[in-house]
C-alpha cells in the first residue's frame, strides 16, 4: 500500500487516457475537416458535370452552326416565318424548317418523293436551359442569320442591357448554286 | 491522435488549394473556350462576306473591317485584323482575332482562298 502510493506520487503526470476535452476538440476538427471533404468532392462533381455540359453545349452549337451554313449555301431562299422559325428552300424543292422550341432547335427537311409522299426527317438540337434562338433575313447580299443568346442580361454602360451571345452565324445564300449552274 | 489529426489537416488544406486552383483555371479554360468559338464564327461570317465581294469591294471592306457588335461585346477589347496575300498557292486572306488582354491565348486564325477560278471555266 506504501509502495502503491510512492509509485503514485512519483507519476503523477503519467496517465493512460485522454482527458475529455481533447477527446472534444479532435472530434469537433474531424468533423469540421469531413464537412470539408465532403463539400469538395461535392463540388468536384458538381464542377465535373458543368464542364460536361459545357462541352456538349459546344459540340451542339459547332454542329448547329455547320448544318445551318450547308443549308444556307445550298438554299435559293430563305423565308423568315417569325424570329424563331425559319424555312429553307433549295433548288430541288427540299424545304428545311428551323424552329426554336425552348430548349432546343429542331431542323426539320421536308421532302417530296417521286410518288408524291413528303418524307420529314427531324434532327433535335439541345442547348438547355437559358437561351434564346433567332433568325434573321438580311438583303444586300441575301444572309441568313442564326443567333444564339444568353438569356442572362448584362448591363453595358453605354448601351443598356443586352443578351450576351454564344453563337451567331452569318451565311451568304446560295453561294453553291453557281456551281451547279456551270455543271449544266 | 493530435499528430494524426495535424497530418490529416495539413492534407486537407493541401488538397484544398489544389482542387481551388483547378476550379479557378476550369473556369478560365471554359471561358477562353466559349470566346474562341465565338471568336472562330465570327472570322467565318467575316470570310463569307469578304468571299462573296468583287476585288475592289473587298479591299474598301478590308480597310473598314470590324468585329459584328455582338460579338465586341462579347469579346472585350478584340481586335480583327486581316491580311491579304497573293503567291504561287493563289490569293487568300488571313483573318486574325487578337486579345489584347491576355499574354497566353494565341490569336484565332482563319485563311481562306479568294479570286478562285471555278472547275470547268
Amino acid at each position: 500500500m506504501r509502495g502503491s502510493l510512492r509509485i503514485k506520487r512519483n507519476n503523477s503526470i503519467q496517465r493512460n487516457g485522454s482527458m475529455l476535452v481533447e477527446l472534444m476538440g479532435v472530434m469537433t476538427a474531424g468533423t469540421a475537416l469531413l464537412f470539408l471533404a465532403v463539400g469538395m468532392i461535392h463540388q468536384s462533381f458538381h464542377l465535373s458535370k458543368r464542364t460536361q455540359g459545357r462541352a456538349d453545349l459546344q459540340a451542339t452549337l459547332g454542329r448547329l452552326a455547320s448544318v445551318w451554313r450547308s443549308d444556307a449555301h445550298r438554299a435559293i431562299r430563305l423565308e423568315v416565318v417569325s424570329d424563331t422559325e425559319a424555312q429553307w428552300f433549295d433548288s430541288l424543292g427540299e424545304k428545311i424548317t428551323y424552329r426554336f422550341a425552348g430548349n432546343e432547335v429542331i431542323r426539320e427537311l421536308s421532302v417530296r418523293s417521286s410518288k408524291g409522299a413528303e418524307i420529314n426527317q427531324k434532327e433535335h438540337f439541345l442547348l438547355g436551359e437559358g437561351f434564346l434562338v433567332r433568325f434573321e433575313l438580311t438583303d444586300k447580299p441575301a444572309r441568313g442569320s442564326l443567333v444564339v443568346a444568353e438569356k442572362t442580361k448584362v448591363i453595358d454602360p453605354i448601351d443598356g442591357e443586352w443578351m450576351p451571345i454564344r453563337l451567331s452565324v452569318e451565311s451568304n445564300i446560295g453561294s453553291w448554286n453557281r456551281f451547279g449552274e456551270v455543271s449544266r | 491522435m493530435q499528430l494524426e489529426l495535424l497530418v490529416a489537416a495539413i492534407l486537407l488544406i493541401t488538397l484544398v488549394g489544389i482542387l481551388s486552383t483547378i476550379g479557378v483555371r476550369l473556369t478560365r479554360s471554359a471561358k477562353d473556350s466559349k470566346n474562341y468559338q465565338i471568336a472562330l464564327h465570327e472570322l467565318a461570317n467575316q470570310m463569307e462576306i469578304l468571299q462573296g465581294m468583287t476585288p475592289n469591294e473587298r479591299a474598301i471592306a478590308l480597310r473598314e473591317l470590324r468585329l459584328s457588335t455582338a460579338v465586341s461585346r462579347a469579346l472585350n477589347d478584340c481586335q480583327i485584323s486581316a491580311e491579304e496575300i497573293a503567291d504561287r498557292f493563289g490569293r487568300r486572306l488571313r483573318l486574325q482575332i487578337a486579345w489584347p488582354n491576355s499574354v497566353s491565348l494565341p490569336p484565332v486564325e482563319l485563311v481562306g482562298w479568294v479570286d478562285t477560278q471555278e472547275v470547268g471555266q
